[in-house]
């Protein structure tokens, strides 16, 4: 059994969809304290448009991994126990808000929601909730491998942890490459996000490496056919043209 | 509450694959079927079986066991593959406890078999759904079979009659004496995923035998002792009376 | 899930053929289309159960590897490569009725018949010798022969469909050397029942798989050693005096004076004191024991006597006798535990357990059944006892030169515990036990041999003495495969793996044409396949085949088949009658006698027909007298037919089908034909199992009820005692022909030597004699095989479910062993033999004794038989063993052409191969050599699936494909 590569260009692309949503939320906020410098509404759209074209590309490719892509929309039914249905709620509710952010973005909407007076409240507002919901998911991603308990090398916090920086790390690059061709003053805050990001993505992927290597077995080949002895070897699988479960 | 379950008995299992094809063929023309089979006549054949049987050395020469292993889905009372489907498709019946899978919801994500730490789902590549062993659930409660055949079809055609099969939760059946009596165990218990099958361990059966049973007065060796001086004359006519 | 609701559905009683064990199933079917084959309850061979094999029946029906239509190879086209043109039945049986016609009516002999199938002899050997010809048999002699042969001439029985193990009542149990397939369903059964009732299994194996696995303690033993393992049991067991003195004095021909004057032509003969008053094949009571209170010779069984066993004493007239008993422990005192530690490779300590083990088994656990019965002596017993330990051996100790006399010692092992035919021992299945030897003959001598003439005689016999030989006036064979002749005197079987190379060398004669129904000669079922692949293909300086005309009949694109001028396709089991006859070899019950039959549950496919109906039509057509009538018209409409009528004489009321005889059907074992006999047995399960009472089902071998009952249902000619020989005058008279001391028939002067040292009447260990002829330093290893449970033969290579459980095999190497050759889990390696070389894939195993090295048997194929993409990996991986094995001994003193075989029976000497293995060169291609060319499918041949979905009702019916 191996992922399948649909799998691992979804986790990719729409992890670099919701880094790079972070990466302009981030600006933004910071622009809104008069911390960075402020940019056009188009600037944030265009932006989260690419990023919600990542999230699309994923999650198109994702289909390419089930056997019945028709009756994908039956996934999202068992939320209450499967992360992988609630990433499948997660991910379009990022897409719809992401794409709400970009409307509100392209048409410079604002009001004073909260009353304090100074612009891009509803900018924030829903950049607020779409990185919220970009966390949901980050959350849930990681927690569809995370929560499979019996593959130890994936059942840890680490692994959420990873989906979250890896994604951050790609998300905030791809915004310092945006950002030196349409707002170069926001460059080196996301070229410095994004090495922070890596690098700390590097020590929790590397964490998690050592962490696989020192991985101590809960199950042995003693305790899958309940044989107590130092010497079990397995000798035949009963196929020898191969199964699923070998492939 | 009824849990069904096969209890596998490695004491007596040979290694013979009936329950393999058995089960192949009952299930490829019914309600699981048809199970797919890919390059059936070229290289790397493969297909849809819903139970091997494995093979295991156990030591090293001359003290070697040989383990013959069958392997099918083993109904665990707390299915890691049931909360995962995000269809839910893969669900455990209240009524049997048998762990199935609904095909018209299967969406194929084939997350189930990576939940699952037993190896026990086969996806059919050609139908594109998740499948595993039924138990026979479209047997065991057919009424026009008779009622000592109602049993799964790996269970009715061994050999060695090493599969058993009945409801574990009820300690008067069959399958729970077993376990009872025969030091059954279920796989990976570190799991928490309590399978309802369970294996029977090998036994073995010695036998002692104490000196004075090599010793005995009644040595038929004793009757030919006697060494009586052979006769030179002795003759047919001499005795015959 | 394809819509089934309105799918018709039938359940079809018949009998399973996926092996030779022949289970009773239930087919359902689905449109007509096989549903589920499951074990029938109600049968008493397989209770319910069904293997591997039996379960997959559906793929066997569905296969692409099926022949369809009669095929004639193209002109000018090779034998070999398959090319073959469809041709109708009419012109198949036309080829055949001008060819066999001009046969027969000149030298019947030049036709040979043998047959892969064994069971179904009653019918083929009928044919073979109205045909005339006595180049006929089945595949007995490449299989088992010694263990039919070995113990059917010591204790009148043997295993598998002759008798076996009484695993109910047993507290021992003893395997040796099994091939996992034989006696399948039954045995599996019983071996479970028999472990969880506590009985204590031991498996004396070189290697460790199947039945074995499940055994208490497994002894690897080094092969071809056994003889020497039996005879230090045998060893221990009457040093310490743990035989069953009262049992071997009654009940065999251990108190029995044996002449042991030298100079006597009765040498080493049994002394009788008057000519017996009827001539038999039975043992007559006219021979002496010495009374133990008297100290004087008295007839046997003379009541109230208690003869010696051990000693020595003279007649009156001088002459020096011992008892048969004194021969045998003369004989086992050289082979001490410690002297068969050092060839078994099996430790003394275990060696000496074993037997003490069986010894007190026997003696202390005995079983007293309450069932009274009467002896041939007129002895009233009030109860039946039993030893039990029990015994089951089959090819691994067979399939040696040496095999004949290991099985002797098996034979008189058993007896010497006083097993048999007895509670928990080993236990006889009708028409056993018969006399010793049976007494049915072979004709003896070339004469019998006459155009346009019934053979007079059977074509395969047991030869009691000499003059029992079928050779010529110079000791020539008679028979293409020299059968009954002096180099291979009790070839029972007949030695089918030398027929080819043969009549390929024209020795002793050439022969025309070569019928081969259901057997792959060019493949799994020959020795030095490469070389015989050749010789079916050889041609003479006239550019005419050396084998002129070669027919196969197979159901199934075989290697075999592609070297055919003509073949027939057969149909499968679910598509034919077929009968499980008691006048062949039935699937009797210890209590009682069992007979079955197939019937036909989907039509054939193509133009498939049963091969019982062509050897009908042919024996019509050459107006065979047993299949014509006084005006030489056709006597049977069809198979069925044949079987309902056909009676082993005129009026006899004995033909191929036991029950449901008479007019009514109302009869049973005899009666006259009854035109409803298949109807009765389908309604019954098609299965008639005859239940004994219990009085006749135990010590049969001197039950006096029993014997008359048999003798009165013509299972027996006489109601005489079979008394075990622990001692061989059968043997023993060879080997005084062959020294000279006979007025009768004489060995030719190369063979003297041959016939004096293996006719020998007391077991004996020797090499194996491949061994002998083999640089053992070269090829330090004994190489063997065996078949998996999952496949029977070739059969199921085409079977898609059976291929995916093997597609293809390993050689399986002791670590140790491996770690010498410097060889790793997979590697490609060279295994070696002096007769040539396989490239293969070797995989570690801990479950082999490091002297060994094994494979399961006939997983390789040929590229394209089958009808598998050559690309397969049975053809790419798998390897046949059968390239390094000869058919024939380096030449030697016997002759140059002597077969590899046991020396008395001819039985193929399969595991005597000795082999040496390397690590291939990493630059070598990742696939097995040799490879073949691949043949192409055979016109008429199903196209050959890319997938499937099978599925009962749409499959075939265009639906899920």
């Amino acid at each position: 059994m191996h992922p399948a590569f649909s799998v691992i260009f979804l986790t990719t692309l729409i992890g670099v969809g919701q880094g790079l949503f972070l990466a302009l939320y981030s600006s933004q906020t910071y622009s809104i304290v008069n911390v960075l410098p402020a940019q056009p509404g188009s600037y944030y759209a265009i932006g989260g448009a690419i990023a919600l074209g990542f999230l699309v590309a994923g999650l198109i490719l994702s289909f390419f991994h089930l056997g019945h892509p028709e009756r994908a929309w039956r996934a999202a039914s068992q939320w209450r126990t499967s992360w992988l249905s609630r990433e499948i709620i997660a991910l379009p509710l990022v897409m719809s808000l992401i794409a709400v952010y970009i409307l509100a973005n392209w048409l410079e909407l604002d009001a004073d929601l909260y009353g304090w007076g100074m612009p891009g409240q509803v900018a924030l507002t829903l950049g607020s909730l779409g990185a919220a919901a970009n966390l949901l998911l980050f959350l849930c991603t990681g927690m569809v491998y995370a929560a499979v308990k019996f593959l130890q090398e994936w059942a840890s916090p680490l692994t959420v942890l990873n989906y979250f920086l890896l994604g951050s790390a790609s998300g905030f690059t791809l915004a310092a490459a945006y950002a030196a061709y349409q707002a170069p003053a926001l460059t080196e805050f996301y070229a410095g996000w994004a090495i922070i990001l890596t690098l700390a993505a590097l020590a929790t992927r590397a964490a998690s490496l050592i962490r696989n290597a020192r991985l101590k077995r809960i199950s042995t080949l003693q305790s899958a056919i309940g044989v107590r002895h130092n010497k079990v070897q397995q000798r035949a699988m009963g196929m020898m043209g191969g199964s699923y479960n070998t492939r | 509450m009824t849990q069904l379950a096969l209890v596998i008995d490695l004491n007596v299992c040979v290694g013979c694959h009936a329950c393999v094809t058995s089960c192949k063929q009952w299930n490829t023309s019914g309600a699981a079927g048809p199970m797919f089979d890919d390059n059936p006549y070229g290289a790397d054949p493969t297909g849809t079986f819903f139970n091997r049987v494995q093979t295991y050395e156990v030591g090293e020469f001359p003290c070697t066991e040989t383990i013959h292993f069958p392997k099918s889905c083993l109904h665990c009372e707390d299915a890691p593959c049931v909360p995962v489907c995000p269809t839910g498709a893969s669900y455990k019946r209240k009524e049997d406890g048998i762990v199935l899978v609904n095909y018209d919801k299967c969406i194929g994500c084939k997350y189930c078999s990576w939940a699952c730490p037993y190896g026990a789902r086969e996806f059919d590549e050609k139908q594109k759904v998740m499948k595993k062993c039924t138990l026979c659930v479209d047997r065991i409660y057919d009424m026009s079979i008779p009622e000592d055949r109602r049993k799964p079809a790996c269970v009715i055609s061994c050999p060695t009659s090493a599969r058993l099969f009945g409801d574990v939760h009820d300690p008067e059946s069959e399958v729970s004496i077993a376990i009872r009596e025969n030091g059954g165990y279920p796989l990976m218990p570190e799991w928490g995923t309590k399978p309802a099958n369970h294996y029977l361990p090998r036994r073995k059966t010695k036998l002692r035998i104490h000196e004075d049973e090599l010793v005995r007065a009644d040595n038929p060796l004793k009757k030919e002792d006697i060494r009586h001086e052979v006769s030179k004359d002795a003759t047919l006519d001499d005795w015959l009376m | 899930m394809p819509d089934t609701e309105h799918l018709h559905e039938e359940v079809r009683t018949t009998t399973c053929y996926m092996c030779a064990c022949r289970c009773g199933i239930k087919v359902h079917l689905k449109n007509g289309e096989v549903r589920f084959i499951e074990g029938n309850p109600d049968h008493p061979l397989n209770q319910g159960v069904l293997c591997a094999k039996g379960s997959s029946g559906i793929m066997k029906q569905y296969s692409p590897g099926r022949l369809t239509r009669p095929l004639r190879r193209k002109a000018g086209a090779d034998r070999g490569a398959g090319e073959f043109e469809p041709i109708s039945w009419e012109e198949a049986f036309a080829i055949l009725e001008e060819r066999l016609g001009r046969i027969r009516a000149t030298d019947p002999k030049k036709f040979a018949l043998f047959t892969g199938r064994d069971q179904m002899q009653a019918l083929t050997g009928l044919f073979a010798r109205q045909f005339g010809t006595p180049n006929y048999a089945a595949h007995g002699g490449f299989c088992s022969v010694n263990m039919a042969a070995g113990l059917i001439y010591t204790i009148g029985g043997s295993f598998w469909e002759f008798g076996g193990p009484d695993l109910d009542r047993a507290k021992l149990f003893v395997m040796i050397g099994t091939a996992e397939d034989h006696h399948s369903n039954p045995m599996k059964i019983a071996l479970s029942k028999f472990k969880r009732n506590g009985g204590r299994f031991i498996s004396v194996n070189p290697v460790r798989t199947g039945y074995s696995a499940i055994a208490d303690e497994w002894i690897p033993i080094k092969p071809g050693t056994d003889g020497a393992l039996l005879l230090a049991l045998i060893h221990e067991i009457l040093k310490t005096g743990l035989y069953d003195r009262d049992f071997l004095v009654n009940y065999s021909n251990s108190a029995e004076l044996v002449n042991m004057d030298p100079a006597s032509p009765e040498y080493g003969m049994f002394v009788r004191f008057e000519v017996p008053p009827e001539e038999g094949c039975f043992d007559p009571q006219n021979k002496l024991w010495w009374d133990r209170e008297m100290n004087r010779p008295v007839s046997t069984q003379t009541p109230g006597v208690d003869p010696y066993l051990l000693g020595e004493f003279r007649l009156a007239d001088g002459t020096p006798v011992k008892p048969a008993f004194q021969l045998l422990a003369e004989r086992v005192e050289q082979y001490t535990p410690e002297w068969a530690a050092g060839i078994t490779g099996i430790p003394v300590e275990t060696i000496k357990r074993l037997a003490h083990e069986m010894g007190v088994t026997a003696r202390d656990q005995k079983i007293e059944l309450p069932i009274a019965w009467t002896d041939v002596w007129e002895n009233e017993h009030q109860t039946v006892t039993g030893n039990p330990v029990a015994f089951h051996a089959m090819r691994g100790m067979a399939a040696h030169s040496n095999g004949f006399q290991s099985i002797r010692a098996l034979g008189i092992l058993m007896s010497i515990l006083g097993t048999i035919d007895r509670p928990g021992g080993f236990r006889h299945k009708a028409p056993f036990p018969r006399p010793i030897p049976p007494c049915a003959k072979t004709p003896t001598g070339p004469e019998a041999v006459r155009p346009n003439t019934p053979l007079d005689g059977m074509p395969l016999g047991w030869p009691a003495d000499p003059d029992d030989l079928f050779v010529d006036e110079n000791g020539g064979p008679v028979r293409i495969d020299k059968a009954f002749s002096w180099e291979y005197p009790l070839s029972v079987h007949g030695l089918m793996h030398n027929v080819i190379t043969n009549a390929w060398r024209g020795d002793p004669y050439k022969i025309d044409t070569l019928l081969i129904f259901m057997a792959n000669m060019a493949w799994n079922s020959t020795m030095n396949a490469v070389e015989v692949r050749k010789m079916l293909n050889d041609k003479e300086d006239d550019g005419s085949y050396k084998i002129p005309f070669i027919v196969v009949a197979d159901a199934f694109q075989s290697e075999m088949t592609a070297f055919a001028d003509l073949i027939l396709p057969d149909t499968t089991y679910l598509e034919r009658h077929d009968a499980m006859s008691m006048l062949d070899r039935p699937i009797s019950e210890f209590d009682g006698p069992v007979d079955s039959v197939r019937i036909p549950v989907v039509p054939p496919t193509g133009e498939c027909k049963p091969f019982q109906e062509v050897l009908i039509e042919l024996g019509s057509r050459l107006k065979l007298p047993a299949f014509v009538d006084q005006a030489g018209q056709r006597k049977y409409r069809d198979y069925p037919d044949f079987i309902v009528n056909f009676e082993t004489a005129p009026g006899s009321g004995i033909g191929f089908l036991a029950s449901w005889r008479g007019q009514g059907g109302e009869k049973s074992m005899k009666g006259e034909p009854n035109p409803n006999q298949w109807q009765m047995y389908e309604k019954n399960n098609c299965v008639f199992h005859y239940h004994m009472p219990k009085s006749y089902q135990y010590m049969r071998n001197w039950n006096q009820g029993y014997l008359q009952w048999a003798q009165a249902h013509g299972m027996t000619r006489h109601a005489e005692p079979i008394n075990i020989h622990i001692y061989s005058e059968v043997l023993q008279k060879f080997r005084l022909a062959a020294q000279g001391k006979t007025d009768g028939r004489q060995p030719p002067a190369h063979l003297k030597k041959r016939i004096e040292t293996y006719f020998d009447p007391l077991p004996f260990y020797y090499e194996p004699l491949e061994a002998t002829l083999s640089d053992k330093h070269k090829y330090p290893l004994n190489a063997v095989t065996q078949r998996p449970m999952a496949m029977y033969h070739s059969w199921d290579s085409q079977n898609a479910w059976l291929r995916q459980i093997h597609a293809y095999n390993y050689l399986y190497v002791n670590p140790k062993t491996a770690a010498a050759a410097g060889v790793s889990d997979d590697d490609w390696i060279w295994v070696e033999s002096q007769w040539g070389k396989v490239r293969c894939m070797a995989r570690l195993s801990e479950a082999v004794e490091p002297g060994t090295v094994w494979t399961w048997n006939a997983i390789g194929k040929a590229a394209g038989a089958w009808n598998l993409d050559p690309k397969a990996n049975e053809a790419k991986q798998g390897f046949l063993l059968n390239h390094l094995i000869s058919e024939e001994l380096p030449a030697h003193a016997a002759g140059e052409h002597v077969s590899n075989s046991d020396p008395v029976t001819g039985q193929a000497a399969w595991y005597d191969v000795r082999v040496r293995l390397y690590k291939a060169d990493p630059g070598e291609p990742p696939e097995t050599s040799p490879q073949f060319v691949a043949v192409p499918p055979a016109p008429g041949t199903p196209p050959r699936r890319t997938w499937q979905n099978y599925f009962a009702g749409k499959f075939t019916k265009g639906g899920t494909q």
